[in-house]
């Protein structure tokens, strides 16, 4: 049996075709592929279904095991996934799960990332096709992350951790080969940024001695997927040896000009790292709000120095009222709620990452992680 | 190739010396016998190796790609003039968005349009609230200006395949860079003929009032023939759908 589906430009300038498939005896879209590794791996990046990296070939057999971790039918919608609004069916989630390399138990943790974007706040159409830097990150909060091998400690935002490294991944096929977001095709990113690979990493819950994200978002017994719009971030070094300072270096670290929040204030990402979190509460007792607070206080910079950038100019300048004038500050928070603050990193050393995102254009989305159809 | 427990085969030996001897009634059996082998030898490696083909040559995987369901719509009705119509103004909020529409608007009126009915997106990254969308609906034809950049062209098409969907005629400015981006959102939102004046990029973020106002000032005439065009000449000359082809020669 022969499918058409929807074309896909191969390079960048070819015109549109439209590409035929065969199908199985379900009626779904299938491709023959070569089993030589090279060969295959050649294939997948010539139709754009891969992110530039190797995939794992996504056989019936590999797909049903991923199938087998969700309560959902495999026919159902999760989504449309802009830009094209393809309807993101189960199955095809777990498709561009297999490709990633993720095992089936991370399966849930993937499925409840695009539960939290496809709501309407976090704005995914803007985030993927906008000609700025933005690609969702995934923070997740809670004990099943741990079940499951998440990486919250030694450079958990970085390599080494296949359960972070393939999550994050499975999101970003799924926008690409799925939804189609190829670069200057579906999404039209300046230079883009090395977080569109994944950007993905889990809380620290033992090591920490905050309140955990999750039950600070009212799910206590749940794990929960957070899902940012992030576009980039800078690793800072403590090396004064008091809170308060500290506090002043993220404040300025924060608030830099060029950030998309200099101009359309909103959420913004501190991961600290368990003793930078620990000496916050023996060096001056400071909680998380207290923090949050002072954070939205003084992470600011002069409305002159932003006026002087240009920023005046932009018609799309969301400042709060009174910070136009000339001589005002201009937060770059709307309020303290919009700093996510999360403990993760090594237990030995001084240093909080901020993690810069698309300001007040997106809004960070909290979802409990289903473990229910987990065998 | 069929090996002895010594590492090579001792048949061709055996058939040498069997040929050659006297004794042919021997050397039939003996042929007999290993042709039974030998077929069942072949059956055996064929089965095996066909079962590796299924399993390795012929490795079928899951299309992870997704799939367009939607059944296009036409553009609607065209007007047959703009005098004594009211026009919807609908402004994607970008920089010198006000100095182009404001060139269309004059265009317009001149050419005797009742009233306006004028709104400005509140957020550009995003498609028009719903309220913006109903007030806009009362008009007879709306212009949409401008889409120049990734997620403003999201927002403007997804606004103006709404619009066409809700029965009113539209256009769209959109620049060269992005006109091909704003064809795929229209085809994908069911629209892909939606009509589009295509403007040489940049017209916002990078360009000046004054680049803008040269540019803008070439168009009005292109947004009175996409609103007033019988159905054929519209898809001819101002359809989003051919932006798609036309890219490569951009």
């Amino acid at each position: 049996m022969k499918a058409k589906f929807r074309s896909r430009e191969i390079t960048f300038g070819e015109k549109e075709r439209v590409q035929e498939v065969e199908t199985d005896d379900e009626g779904r879209p299938i491709i023959e592929v070569e089993p030589d590794v090279e060969n295959l791996y050649s294939k997948l990046c010539e139709i754009q279904a891969s992110d530039g990296l190797p995939v794992i070939p996504p056989t019936k057999e590999r797909v049903g095991r991923m199938l087998e971790h969700s309560t959902m039918d495999a026919t159902e919608i999760i989504m449309k996934v802009p830009p094209y609004f393809y309807e993101l069916t189960v199955e095809k989630l777990a498709i561009n799960a297999v490709m990633a390399g993720c095992k089936p138990e991370y399966f849930p943790v993937i499925i409840a990332a695009f539960e939290a974007m496809k709501e309407d706040k976090f704005n995914l159409q803007g985030i993927i096709t906008t000609t700025a830097v933005p690609w969702p990150a995934i923070i997740v909060s809670g004990p099943y992350a741990q079940k499951i091998g998440m990486g919250s400690g030694y450079g958990c935002l970085g390599p080494g951790y296949r359960a972070n490294a393939t999550i994050g991944r499975a999101l970003t096929l799924t926008l690409i080969t799925f939804a189609g977001c190829y670069p200057g095709f579906g999404t039209h990113s300046t230079q883009a940024w090395p977080g569109r690979y994944t950007l993905c990493f889990a809380e620290e819950l033992e090591d920490n001695p905050w309140k955990s994200f999750n039950a600070e978002k009212g799910f206590e017994n749940d794990t929960t997927v957070t899902v940012v719009a992030a576009k980039g971030s800078l690793s800072i070094c403590h090396l004064r040896d008091d809170a308060l300072g500290w506090l002043k270096v993220i404040c300025e670290a924060l608030a830099i000009p060029g950030t998309q929040t200099a101009y359309v204030p909103g959420v913004n990402c501190l991961v600290v790292s368990p003793v930078v979190a620990k000496r916050f509460l023996s060096d001056g007792n400071w909680t998380k709000e207290e923090i949050k607070k002072f954070v939205y206080e003084n992470a600011r910079l002069p409305a002159k120095l932003l006026l002087d950038h240009g920023w005046a100019s932009a018609r799309y300048r969301a400042w709060p009222k009174g910070s136009n004038a000339y001589d005002a500050m201009v937060p770059f928070l709307r309020s303290p709620d919009d700093l996510i603050m999360v403990v993760a990193g090594s237990p030995t050393q001084n240093y909080s990452t901020v993690v810069y995102t698309w300001g007040g254009w997106s809004e960070a989305v909290t979802k409990p992680v289903d473990i229910s159809g987990r065998k | 190739m069929r090996e002895s427990i010594f590492g090579f085969s001792f048949e061709p030996l055996v058939h040498y010396f069997l040929q050659k001897s006297a004794v042919s009634s021997l050397y039939e059996n003996f042929n007999k016998y290993t042709t039974a082998i030998n077929s069942t030898k072949n059956e055996e490696e064929e089965f095996s190796l066909s079962n590796k083909e299924v399993v390795f040559r012929n490795t079928s995987i899951l299309s992870p790609f997704g799939e367009l369901r939607v059944e296009p719509i036409e553009p609607r009705q065209r007007l047959n003039a703009v005098t004594g119509k009211i026009i919807g103004l609908l402004d994607a909020n970008k920089p010198n968005g006000d100095v182009v529409m404001g060139i269309i608007q004059n265009y317009l009126s001149q050419r005797g349009v009742r009233d306006f009915i004028s709104e400005v997106k509140p957020v550009v990254t995003r498609p028009a609230p719903d309220s913006i969308i109903k007030k806009l609906s009362k008009a007879d034809a709306i212009v949409l200006s401008f889409a120049d950049c990734g997620s403003c062209t999201t927002g403007l098409a997804m606004d103006q395949a709404v619009l066409e969907r809700e029965g009113v005629p539209t256009v769209a400015v959109v620049t060269s860079f992005f006109a091909a981006h704003y064809a795929r959102i229209a085809e994908s939102m069911g629209t892909p003929h939606l009509p589009i004046v295509v403007v040489e990029h940049p017209l916002g973020d990078g360009a000046t009032r004054e680049m803008a106002q040269k540019k803008a000032e070439k168009i009005p005439r292109n947004i009175l023939e996409a609103l007033t065009f019988p159905a054929n000449d519209l898809k001819e000359k101002y359809s989003a759908r051919k932006w798609i082809e036309l890219r490569s020669e951009l």
